[in-house]
């Protein structure tokens, strides 16, 4: 039997216009088979005259919300009773049909039912926008902590790039609804403007999808491929990919896109924007350095030639063999300091002539760990305490404060370096 | 939220209950509503349906027989004290309001 399918955005307050379309179909001998998300599909029929009726399921019916259905196919089962047929069913809607002129409507009270689809309505779309939803703030939240001691990777950089995109993707979606929910009966949207939004949402959000996951694996920590690059290659992906996921995605959209937005989201986030607590002013106490504080000379010291290269490895050292003996992990820090020497030192030596300005160079000492890549590298105080810093770039590096007078060489407690720092 | 008790029937509730006095399934809940409103109340499926769910949660009416997909319903001792007190409430609102109701109509003869 050959099947016919039809790719729309379905809006929902649209069921009459729908009704309508789908007994238009039936009589040019296309039977309406299922609904998916962003597809109808029919089967070739006999051209007949059919009345079809979309009943929205709110849980409990229209005429009271409080009413909870026990029962879904009982429901159904029930409005089979009166002559009408179920022909399929989504989460939201079912839709019955019937080849009898006068019956009796599934539902009676018209002002509760459009109470009922009004809230059907509102939970659909939020329900289909979950993730954008979860994303926005998030993302906020990572915008907001921006600043100019802030190191912005090209990852972040991207996403913030991205999601403007996204947002406009979503009110495009929504407006029709929104717009309904406000003019309610004077707003139309037609089946064929359906049915073209789609196809302009629909590579939107494919082309979205696959920026966000391209750009997730190209600019990852160890990648040099700007933003832009991974812009050019994820379009090229899309390009090459589209015809087969389009049907995946047309398939199972939602599920899709929410699960590979909260899994990008969790790893930024836990990059990211679990690192990026905001510094100031919430974190610092009256009277206690600044971030500023500390940052206010870093311009002079970036110029000057690092000579103290012995000291630092040896610092490096210690910290290497304190790490391995405790933490059972080895790390590869000389390759890293002979590759990356000149870039840490650059940074360390501030931070190190800024314990000696502190005098606190005498009994504690800085670490580093990890690597960096280039030479984007910032640094900022990790939440907003002065014995861990964290040095950003696609890798972070770690500056720590160590009580090297201490027998187990251990790292210093905030409470312990605000007080040392309070001294002076 | 902790549901909210049923305490008064709207229209199509109260003949629903009436309905149920005899053993009825959905469609001849629908006929026997027809017939005595004389077609004023169409009481379509997903109504009733909702109707029936919530009298069932409150403990009004009983399901009595499930044959194949016709279900039968038919009101219990509480159904019928809730049908009587929503009777009486008709009945007190009609005869309080008769006098200045006549005196309407008389004006308007």
């Amino acid at each position: 039997m050959k099947t016919k399918r039809e790719y729309m955005n379905l809006y929902l307050f649209e069921i009459k216009t729908l009704s309508k379309h789908f007994e238009e179909m039936a009589k040019q001998g296309w039977m309406l088979s299922s609904i998916g998300m962003l597809n109808i599909t029919y089967q070739e029929c006999e051209p007949q005259d059919v009345h079809f009726f979309i009943d929205i399921y709110h849980k409990g019916g229209y005429l009271n919300p409080r009413i909870i259905p026990s029962d879904e196919e009982s429901y159904g089962d029930f409005i089979s009773e009166y002559g009408y047929e179920l022909v399929t069913r989504t989460a939201n809607f079912q839709v019955f049909m019937t080849h009898q002129e006068d019956m009796i409507p599934i539902h009676d009270d018209q002002e509760e039912m459009k109470k009922a689809q009004c809230k059907t309505i509102l939970k659909y779309e939020i329900f289909n926008h979950l993730y954008i939803l979860i994303f926005i703030p998030l993302f906020s939240m990572n915008f907001m902590n921006l600043s100019l001691y802030t190191y912005t990777s090209d990852l972040i950089i991207l996403f913030h790039i991205l999601l403007p995109f996204a947002l406009l993707l979503v009110l495009y979606r929504v407006h029709p609804t929104i717009k309904w929910l406000i003019l309610k009966d004077k707003y139309n949207i037609s089946v064929t403007k359906m049915m073209k939004r789609n196809t302009f949402l629909n590579r939107l959000n494919i082309l979205i999808l696959i920026c966000f996951i391209s750009s997730f694996i190209i600019a990852s920590e160890t990648s040099m491929i700007p933003p832009f690059l991974t812009l050019v290659i994820s379009a090229l992906v899309f390009l090459l990919l589209d015809p087969f996921l389009a049907r995946f995605i047309k398939k199972y959209h939602s599920v899709f896109a929410l699960i590979i937005c909260l899994y990008v989201g969790m790893l930024i986030n836990v990059n990211f924007f679990i690192f990026s607590i905001p510094m100031e002013p919430s974190n610092q106490a009256e009277g206690e350095l600044t971030y500023h504080d500390l940052r206010k000379d870093l311009p002079d010291v970036v110029e000057r030639d690092f000579t103290n290269k012995d000291s630092f490895l040896l610092k490096q050292e210690r910290y290497s063999e304190y790490y391995q003996d405790n933490q059972n992990q080895t790390r590869d820090f000389e390759d890293d300091i002979s590759f990356h020497y000149e870039l840490y030192t650059i940074k360390v030596s501030f931070m190190q002539d800024y314990l000696q300005d502190i005098a606190l160079d005498d009994r504690y000492t800085l670490s580093t760990t990890g690597n960096t890549m280039n030479e984007k590298t910032s640094w900022k105080l990790y939440n907003g305490s002065y014995d861990q810093c964290l040095m950003w770039d696609n890798y972070i590096l770690y500056l720590s404060i160590y009580d090297t007078g201490h027998d187990n060489f251990t790292s210093v407690s905030n409470e312990q370096i605000t007080t040392i720092i309070e001294q002076f | 939220m902790p549901k909210l008790k049923l305490d008064r029937l709207t229209e199509p509730m109260y003949y629903t209950l009436l309905a149920l006095l005899k053993p009825r399934c959905g469609i001849e809940i629908t006929e026997f509503v027809l017939a005595i409103t004389k077609n004023r109340v169409r009481l379509g499926p997903g109504t009733l349906y909702a109707i029936l769910s919530k009298f069932q949660e409150e403990s009004l009416i009983d399901e009595i027989a499930i044959e194949g997909r016709k279900r039968t319903y038919q009101i219990n001792k509480k159904g019928i004290e809730m049908l009587k007190t929503e009777y009486r409430q008709l009945q007190t609102m009609v005869e309080e309001g008769k006098p200045f109701m006549e005196e309407l109509y008389e004006d308007k003869t």
